[in-house]
């Protein structure tokens, strides 16, 4: 019962074909369904109707969308968000095209998230009978699926509070000032037994950060960064190791400028996890464990 | 600074080895605002609209990372944002002499 996964983000392109290129033919997602002004695209081993809706027009994000078990959870979350005080409303089948019914809540710092438990099915690329490991007509970097997005907030702390108590999110490791009066920087959540599904770091409401896909291991990384330099990807920082997640990343922009992230590793979670802290001092090293240097782009650049 | 045809600023001044505060490179950001004291200069890729306030597209505030240069030109920095040399060659700064390619950039009929 609860949150699955983070099921799709929707964002914002100035340049619809730009970006069909660069998540189609650089990242390897293939385009499922075309609206007038807007693009439907999902990686090949995920196996609902899609995961990335790309809106003509600006840049930034439009809204997150996870993917709930039941309709019970639906209602559960609905009510408890109300109660929270957060701005909550439904949202009717096929608003979202392919989409079932969900709940709509506005965040404390101003994003958009929507709770959804159907989605139209449309199998993985590979398939469930026998399968290939991977599909032989993969593409770039052949990203298998959306993995997880941090979004900033002026106060970090009410929304790890709105996602524990309202969506049974746990944060699997924080960032704060200092264990002794600590405020929080950061917080890396997870609703399943990924090591996050959800991130908040402090920075302004209503933006994004970044979202990323996830990948095997640090040679499919290599792999994308290469990927990266033949298609003149900016990059932002990487491929390095974090510190936080003990994962291993690329983040680079989308034509827009939209921040994305390739990421591996990282551990598995579970109810009893015990978080994990991290101090001001070290958060460079929490950051990019290897270079111990937070970039000027990094914590200041958002879409 | 020398500039080729259709360059980017940022990319002609990464090209000069010299490094500033950029963000996203693709118009999405803002971060790579410059002000254009003399000189045209156009877009030729799109620009997200939210990047630049109103007042600073009249003062000729421009994102560096798309802006392409139809003449010389010259542009002024926010303090924070001065260029760095990073590369410590004068490759493809013909004469232009580091000491000036802080404010002054060459279109392309330039040097």
């Amino acid at each position: 019962m609860g949150v699955m996964r983070l099921g799709f983000v929707h964002i914002r392109v100035t340049d619809l074909g730009e970006a069909v290129n660069h998540y189609s033919n650089t990242l390897g997602m293939n385009v499922v369904e075309e609206t007038p002004g807007a693009v439907y695209l999902k990686c090949w081993d995920e196996y609902d109707h899609h995961s990335l809706v790309l809106e003509e027009g600006g840049v930034g994000l439009v809204k997150l969308g996870y993917k709930c078990e039941s309709e019970d959870d639906l209602a559960n979350f609905e009510r408890r968000a109300a109660a929270f005080g957060a701005t909550v409303g439904r949202v009717s089948k096929g608003e979202n095209l392919a989409i079932g019914d969900g709940v709509r809540i506005e965040l404390p710092s101003e994003q958009s998230l929507e709770l959804y438990c159907e989605a139209q099915y449309v199998g993985t690329d590979t398939g469930t009978l026998n399968p290939d490991p991977w599909p032989r007509d993969r593409r770039g970097v052949g990203v298998p699926w959306l993995d997880h997005a941090l979004v900033p907030a002026e106060d970090p702390a009410t929304v790890e509070r709105f996602f524990m108590e309202c969506l049974d999110f746990r944060p699997s490791e924080r960032a704060v000032t200092d264990p002794a009066n600590p405020e929080l920087i950061g917080s890396w959540m997870y609703c399943g037994q990924s090591v996050h599904d959800f991130a908040v770091v402090q920075g302004p409401n209503g933006k994004l950060h970044h979202f990323a896909f996830y990948l095997n291991d640090w040679n499919d990384l290599l792999h994308a960064g290469d990927i990266f330099a033949m298609d003149d990807v900016p990059i932002d920082f990487g491929p390095t190791r974090h510190g936080i997640s003990r994962g291993q990343t690329i983040y680079f922009f989308d034509p827009a400028g939209n921040r994305n992230e390739v990421f591996s590793g990282g551990y598995r979670t579970m109810p009893d996890f015990p978080t994990i802290t991290w101090t001001a001092d070290q958060l460079a090293r929490g950051v990019f464990y290897i270079q111990r240097e937070i970039n000027d782009r990094f914590l200041s650049v958002y879409t | 600074m020398p500039v080729l045809p259709r360059e980017t600023m940022l990319a002609a001044i990464c090209r000069a080895g010299f490094t500033y505060r950029f963000g996203c490179r693709r118009g999405g950001c803002g971060v790579c605002r410059v002000q254009v004291i003399s000189g045209d200069v156009r877009y030729e890729r799109p620009v997200d609209a939210s990047t630049l306030s109103d007042t600073e597209r009249r003062s000729d505030t421009w994102l560096s990372c798309r802006a392409v240069l139809e003449s010389d030109a010259a542009i002024a920095m926010e303090p924070a944002h001065r260029l760095r040399r990073v590369v410590p060659f004068a490759f493809g700064m013909g004469n232009a002499g580091f000491g000036r390619a802080e404010r002054g950039l060459a279109g392309p009929a330039g040097h």
